[in-house]
């Protein structure tokens, strides 16, 4: 039995058949859609399990840990970033070890598409001693996300399961196994000093978990030299793991034989700990090694001899961006002197249309408010569909999860130790980050004096990713209804007393709002003003059924082809007409949506309802 | 066995994605292997998407530069940046009201005004592939393509509505 899968519902898929009963996760792309498949596909099969929206990505592996500990079968998923958000837990997990079995699903963003960075995972599972898979496709995935429980479970370690962007949002026909109804009971033996290790104990947790991983180095299951066939030889050996051996293969694939025969491709599982032989075995048989991974030089590291090894290191393969296949046609003609017969010219496209917020976006009317309320401040922003905020020149900084409002707080108090007037500052969080990590900070800010307005851009889900919910609504991951928690109340318990809620599609309204909250923040008593922007995300259909709609147009005798609302608004329904001298805006009435925000914004009043 | 690369490209929001699964759907029902890798995320709020479709044994869902038989493109402004990895011989397919230069008129559809005059606004994809299914370099059939729609239809509403758009595509060949 097939199915057409997303490799991230291939993994889910995986984790189900190898009786995995418990998964924990905060959305992050490339890694989303793990978790909503664990949930469907277990419930499909009437499997007891139990699957959460985790309120970020520590308290994920937290909770699947602890699940391990007490002998389940365990996820914890997350993107690349989340993960140093879970490091402490990660790191720790190591030496503690596990009963029953721990995988953390951990997805890289080589590129990066839609990430702050291009880490890669595998380096962190090595920081961490913790094995690692790196799957290089879908139907792999499925596979490696069992033979990783299966690994956790042997050796009582976590192990981590690798993939990268190209292979969570790949989709493949997915062979189907049984999923199996189990179900394990818990148990927790109770051994303080395993499960809350002293340092001393700590260090003998160290030596055993060094054991154990010297053992698996030596593991015949993972010896990639033996497994391809004898006798081949070829002048030049690759080694490469994960999507980038899938790339690899498929080009080498497409060469004329003469020069595929060149090259024998070695398929790595388990890049760390890489196993101790195949290394030495391989620099033996080959004149020359070329080792490709994605995305940092985490095989090449644990390989021996650098003379004859090319890779990351030597520049053979660039040490920033995603592989392509013609950056392996350029590696493969270093080692040819250029005899290949493949393409390698640089891609030469002129760049895509920028991603931009949706045509009705809630966050384009509060950046806009925004901006006329406090037009020479300081917009300290945050992560979610809102970092695209800086289109409209209202995101200055964006660091990662939660620093919106540590770095409004800072500014402050930088600028309160200057002589100059101090800027009206600003802190964009949206809900879900709020949740995530701008508890902490807030409680922080406060506590330390800092005054600045905190914008939460509340559209009630985790809009980038896919409309995850969060606390507020208290709705599950499971569809089940919780208790609901709301920003207000949160918002008081960190000692916040000004709080306003109010609907940014009333622009004057919001725009009065901020000024008011600034000056409040500045006045002796003040301190942090919080303005709630709260409407709903259009991408939920709800909340687009509730929407009155207009009819818009732009007439062409008001419009002079200035651009500001193509600037200031920059709303996909505006467009520039098609062979128009002038350069005017037409209304796109395929894309627009009918919420009407941008009737005010023209200087010459030419966008106007229909009549 | 039918071996056939694919690059769908066009802007978020425009239905690449579910134009990719519709393939990769007809696919299975033709019980051939294939990959398909497709943009989420950020790239996915109003900004240049593409998807490529491996049909095939194939291990990778990347499409190298000069290598693609077919390029699918649902925005005509999406078609410059995306010729490049179409082989020579390759056939390149855009929703157009423009002519194109180095494109003859017979390899362009105006889907999105035919989606328009039919009330479809959100059918473009389907429209245009109803027509790009009768082109002799598309993998499958028509009929297959209908039989992928049914199967990954939700509702029959949607499933009617689907129908309807593809078979104005074809109309227009």
């Amino acid at each position: 039995m097939q199915q057409v899968m997303l490799g991230n519902e291939a993994m889910a898929r995986g984790l189900l058949e190898k009786g995995c009963t418990f998964a924990y996760a905060y959305p992050g792309t490339p890694s989303s859609e793990i978790l909503p498949a664990f949930i469907e596909q277990g419930r499909n099969h009437d499997v007891a399990i139990h699957g959460h929206w985790s309120v970020n990505e520590k308290i994920a592996l937290e909770s699947a840990f602890t699940a391990a500990i007490t002998g389940m079968r365990s996820a914890a998923v997350m993107k690349q970033v989340g993960l140093n958000v879970a490091a402490d837990a990660f790191l720790s997990s190591a030496y503690l070890g596990v009963t029953g079995a721990l995988v953390v699903i951990s997805a890289d963003d080589p590129g990066p598409n839609s990430s702050q960075t291009e880490q890669d995972s595998r380096l962190f599972a090595m920081l961490a001693k913790v094995p690692v898979f790196d799957p290089a496709t879908p139907q792999e995935a499925s596979i490696f996300a069992g033979r990783a429980l299966d690994l956790s479970e042997e050796l009582g370690l976590p192990v981590m399961l690798r993939p990268t962007a190209t292979l969570c949002h790949a989709r493949q026909n997915i062979n189907l196994e049984e999923i199996p109804n189990q179900p394990r009971q818990p148990e927790f033996i109770r051994q303080p000093q395993r499960w809350a290790a002293t340092p001393k104990h700590r260090f003998l947790q160290h030596q055993q978990l060094n054991q154990k991983l010297l053992e698996l180095a030596a593991d015949p299951r993972f010896d990639f030299a033996a497994k391809t066939e004898t006798g081949a030889t070829a002048p030049y050996g690759i080694i490469a793991s994960g999507c980038a051996w899938s790339l690899t293969a498929d080009l080498l694939n497409s060469l004329p034989d003469a020069e595929s025969r060149q090259f024998i491709l070695y398929k790595v599982d388990l890049p760390y700990p890489l196993h101790k032989n195949a290394g030495r075995t391989l620099l033996k048989r080959h004149e020359k090694l070329l080792v490709i991974e994605e995305s940092m030089p985490v095989i090449e590291y644990q390989m021996g001899d650098q003379e004859k090894i090319c890779g990351r290191l030597d520049g053979s393969i660039p040490d920033a961006g995603a592989l392509t296949p013609e950056i392996i046609v350029l590696a493969l003609n270093r080692l040819l002197d250029n005899k290949l017969s493949a393409k390698s010219d640089g891609v030469t496209a002129p760049p895509g249309k920028r991603p931009s917020l949706c045509p009705g976006c809630p966050h384009r009317s509060s950046f806009y408010a925004l901006k006329k309320a406090l037009p020479k401040g300081i917009y300290a922003g945050d992560i979610g569909c809102y970092t695209l905020g800086i289109n409209l020149g209202a995101i200055d900084s964006c660091l990662c999860m939660g620093a919106s409002i540590s770095q409004a707080g800072s500014f402050y108090q930088t600028f309160a130790q200057g002589d100059a007037d101090i800027p009206p500052i600003t802190a964009i969080i949206g809900d879900s980050t709020f949740y995530h990590s701008g508890i902490p900070a807030l409680v922080n800010a406060r506590w330390e004096g800092s005054r600045f307005v905190l914008l939460l851009v509340d559209n009630s889900t985790t809009a980038m990713t896919g409309n995850q919910p969060t606390p507020a609504a208290g709705l599950r991951a499971d569809g089940s209804q919780g208790p609901t928690l709301e920003l207000e109340t949160l918002l008081k318990g960190c000692g916040i007393e000004k709080i306003t809620v109010v609907d940014p599609y009333r622009q004057s309204e919001m725009i009065d709002t901020i000024k008011e909250a600034w000056q409040y923040a500045q006045t002796p008593e003040g301190g942090i003003a919080a303005v709630i922007a709260r409407r709903g995300c259009l991408m939920i259909p709800a909340e687009r059924r509730q929407l009155t709609t207009l009819q818009i147009s732009i007439s062409d005798d008001d419009c002079t082809g200035c651009g500001y609302c193509l600037k200031a608004f920059e709303c996909p329904a505006l467009v520039v007409k098609a062979n128009d001298p002038e350069n005017r805006v037409t209304i796109d009435q395929v894309t627009c949506v009918g919420c009407g925000q941008c009737l005010d914004i023209c200087p010459q009043g030419a966008i106007k309802i229909t009549d | 066995m039918t071996d056939c690369k694919l690059l769908i490209a066009g802007l978020g929001g425009q239905g690449v994605v579910f134009l990719s699964r519709l393939i990769s759907q007809a696919a299975l029902l033709a019980g051939d292997d294939f990959i398909t890798y497709e943009s989420h995320g950020m790239a996915m709020r109003g900004g240049s998407v593409t998807s490529q479709v491996k049909i095939g044994h194939y291990r990778s869902p990347l499409i190298a530069l000069d290598s693609a038989d077919i390029l699918l493109v649902l925005a005509a402004g999406e078609y410059e940046r995306n010729q490049q990895f179409v082989r020579p011989s390759g056939t390149c397919l855009v929703n157009s009201d423009q002519p194109l230069a180095g494109l003859a008129q017979e390899n362009l559809l105006k889907a999105t005004t035919i989606a328009l005059d039919h009330d479809l606004p959100k059918a473009v994809n389907l429209v245009f592939s109803g027509w790009a299914a009768q082109h002799p370099a598309f993998p499958y059939s028509f009929e297959l393509m209908q039989e992928a729609v049914k199967t990954m239809a939700v509702s029959p509403t949607i499933e009617t509505a689907n129908l309807k758009a593809l078979e104005i595509g074809r109309q227009q060949y």
